[in-house]
């Protein structure tokens, strides 16, 4: 009876020197977001807007400014850092897909690296940079008047607004309010909506119906009102730090406060399932404290709804953020916002003037339409028990 | 005779439903010496795995609870440790090995990682001397090429292989108590063998006692040195291997025994069945609870709980009738 243990032994050594290179859950997951096409493409469109928001002020200067292109840019230490872990990030991730040999991400991320790259070198002065004009200047032509309503053209791409602002400049900086939007509200959702979902998953009773029934409240406030509202007395809060009365970071916030509950309750189901699992029993049977067991083992495993579910929010509360610029209780102008610049846009469309409006609600539409297809091409990727084979 | 390392006395385990309070263990006692090797059987739903929750204390308020009873392990009452100390001997000096390997691994950590999440749990050690004793665990349980395979993920694994991760996993700390349940239940036919004579083995080596948990008397026939077995939510005989299995004195142990598929059996016969179905546990039947289904049952087997005692023939029974029927004459299933 005992010398059975080791029968089959010597045929298992044998396998030994074939064993191939595992493939590691990163990899699956990469293979079968790449196979979603739409969300490839969608990925890389977000990342080129995400890039030219984030290096707003590289790409544009003043018209009065002389120097304009030529010398170094006013840039804030904080641009100046994540410019570089991008360009180094790039650089580092287009080698890694070299290696792997996958030419097309290879050749798209050289790009992004060599453009950060050239724009680092450019901010410091060494290179002529032709660069468009920055947001809030009017632009007079050489007989000074001021250049209003002007259809796009070679040297005004996208055309000028009704007050003589560059439209693509504009379009430009708009995007990072929709860029502030997505990243406050992705981390206070993914924050609030994991924590809350998953104490009241695993912890059921009294702690479970109190967070569940203030996630019923906060879920049954009416968005937009509250948001018109609060976003209405924001600036003049006194408590408030400065930079959340201006810009687009106090409405990020605030929505961020208002849609975590849709992600809480997908937490805490998923934690009322995997809690029951028998491998959180044998967690626990090994000594793990709850803490451990929430933490480390329960919640990897719901991560994958996590991420789905947050960027969906995220596109949906870049809308919002526009549906408050555009009803003019959002960002404040002159801020430059997708939203607000639809709005003002929009009153001078129907006089033939259609360039503002077409290209800042474009810019939303494609972004919020890339967000969503990124989440779906993530939902797929992440689901295991997917078949269907999408292109 | 020494202090024995578990001394479970008299407990008792209700779980409340709808329906009312279930009894799912009523009144259990028995103690388990260091390094015994000791033999749980019963059917589905007789308390053999709440007894296992129970010494581990994982029945969670307010589903279950630990009504009355005494767990002694190594001089500690462990209903009355404070959680953290429970902690401890958690995975520390009381191991659990689960029926199915598939799922009792977290699929998104490597076997690695969890193996040595256990160790640095339980172990003053640094996580590189953790890692070195989980490639030893790993290659105790006969895992080839064990430092590649840290890195693997449970899915790579098939289901006896990841079993022996699971028993790695248990022994990796040296405790003192390794509990089985139905370690080998959802595993080939093929590999049960294996998986058992080598969680054995280790014990052993270590001098850990094991508390082994199945339906398959064919596993505990081997495995065990005293056997126990339950039904419904109570012991109703314990004895030596050579007891149980040559000398039943219990009419379901006969019943049980006179169920088995037998190879060393030569007379072609119709496998018999223990008839009828274990009783509700909610509202168990007065007397014994197995007289219902009972071929032997009499007037005093409706009326009075039997209780566990020492019968004629030596081993421990709970039954009115122990010491008058001689169920070693009766051919199996004779009687239905």
């Amino acid at each position: 009876m005992t010398d059975r243990g080791s029968a089959a032994e010597p045929a298992l050594d044998v396998a030994e020197g074939i064993s191939a290179e595992p493939i590691t859950q990163w990899d699956l997951f990469v293979t079968r977001l790449r196979r979603h096409r739409l969300a490839t493409i969608a990925f890389f469109y977000i990342s080129f807007v995400a890039y030219v928001a984030l290096m707003a002020p590289l790409f544009t200067c003043e018209k009065n400014d002389t120097f304009c292109g030529r010398g170094p840019v006013e840039m804030s230490l904080l641009t100046t850092v994540i410019m570089l872990a991008i360009t180094a990030g790039a650089i580092y991730l287009a080698y890694r897909a070299f290696v792997g040999k996958l030419r097309g991400a290879a050749i798209a991320l050289s790009l992004v690296g060599l453009v950060g790259v050239i724009f680092l070198i450019s901010s410091w002065g060494f290179l002529d940079i032709p660069r468009v004009n920055h947001y809030a200047d009017q632009l007079p032509d050489e007989s000074g008047r001021i250049l209003v309503n002007i259809a796009p053209r070679s040297s005004l791409p996208l055309g000028t607004d009704d007050l003589g602002r560059d439209v693509l400049s504009r379009v430009i900086h708009g995007g990072r309010a929709s860029l502030a939007v997505g990243i406050v509200v992705g981390a206070l959702v993914a924050l609030l909506g994991t924590v809350v979902g998953s104490l009241a998953g695993y912890y059921p009773g009294v702690v479970d119906q109190s967070l569940m029934r203030f996630t019923d409240l906060v879920l049954g406030l009416p968005l937009l009102p509250v948001a018109i509202v609060v976003g209405r007395v924001l600036p003049e809060l006194r408590f408030l730090p400065g930079f959340l009365k201006q810009g687009a970071w106090g409405i990020a916030v605030l929505l961020g406060l208002l849609v975590w509950g849709a992600l809480a309750r997908i937490v805490r189901a998923e934690f009322l399932s995997l809690r029951e699992k028998e491998f959180v029993e044998a967690a626990r049977a090994a000594g793990a404290n709850d803490r451990r067991i929430i933490f480390r083992h329960i919640l990897p495993n719901a991560l994958s709804p996590i991420i789905v579910q947050t960027t969906l929010i995220v596109g949906t509360a870049i809308i919002v953020e526009a549906a408050l610029s555009f009803l003019g209780f959002g960002v404040r102008p002159p801020i430059p916002t997708w939203g607000g610049m639809a709005a003002s846009g929009a009153a001078i469309a129907v006089r033939g003037f259609w360039w503002e409006l077409v290209f800042s609600a474009g810019a939303l539409i494609t972004t919020v339409l890339a967000i969503n297809f990124i989440g779906d091409g993530l939902r797929d990727a992440l689901d295991p028990t997917q078949t269907i084979e999408r292109k | 005779m020494a202090e024995p390392l578990l001394n479970v006395e008299d407990l008792r385990t209700y779980f409340s439903t709808e329906e009312g309070v279930v009894k799912a263990v009523d009144g259990v006692s028995f103690k388990v010496n260091a390094g015994e090797r000791r033999g749980v059987v019963g059917e589905s739903g007789c308390g053999k795995s709440v007894t296992a929750m129970s010494i581990m204390r994982l029945i969670e308020p307010p589903a279950g609870e630990i009504v009355t009873g005494k767990i002694e392990f190594d001089g500690r009452d462990l209903l009355q440790l404070p959680e953290a100390e429970m902690q401890e001997v958690r995975g520390g000096e009381i191991a659990m090995i689960f029926q199915d390997p598939m799922t009792a691994l977290n699929p998104v950590y490597t076997i690695g990682d969890q193996l040595i999440e256990t160790i640095l749990l339980h172990q003053d050690v640094s996580k590189s001397e953790a890692r070195q004793i989980a490639i030893g665990t790993l290659a105790d349980v006969q895992i080839p090429n064990a430092a590649a395979r840290m890195e693997d993920y449970p899915h790579q694994f098939s289901g006896g292989m990841r079993q022996r991760v699971m028993i790695a996993m248990g022994l990796s700390c040296d405790p003192k108590l390794l509990i089985a349940d139905e370690p080998t239940t959802a595993l080939d036919v093929t590999t049960q063998a294996q998986i058992m004579t080598l969680m054995l083995e280790l014990a052993e080596q270590r001098n850990t006692a094991v508390l082994l948990i199945t339906h398959d008397l064919g596993v505990v026939a081997g495995f065990c040195d005293t056997i126990q077995v339950m039904y419904a939510g109570a012991i109703v005989e314990r004895g030596t291997g050579d007891e149980i299995f040559h000398n039943p004195q219990h009419p379901y142990t006969w019943g049980l025994l006179g169920s088995m598929t037998r190879l060393d059996e030569t007379q072609q016969e119709r496998l018999h069945s223990v008839r009828g179905a274990p009783p509700s546990l909610i509202n168990p039947p007065k007397g014994c609870r197995f007289g219902p289904r009972c071929d032997f049952a009499t007037d005093i087997c409706r009326e009075a709980l039997p209780i566990l005692h020492q019968s004629q023939e030596g081993q421990r029974v709970a039954c009115h009738r122990a010491d008058e029927l001689d169920l070693k004459a009766l051919a199996i299933g004779a009687a239905s």
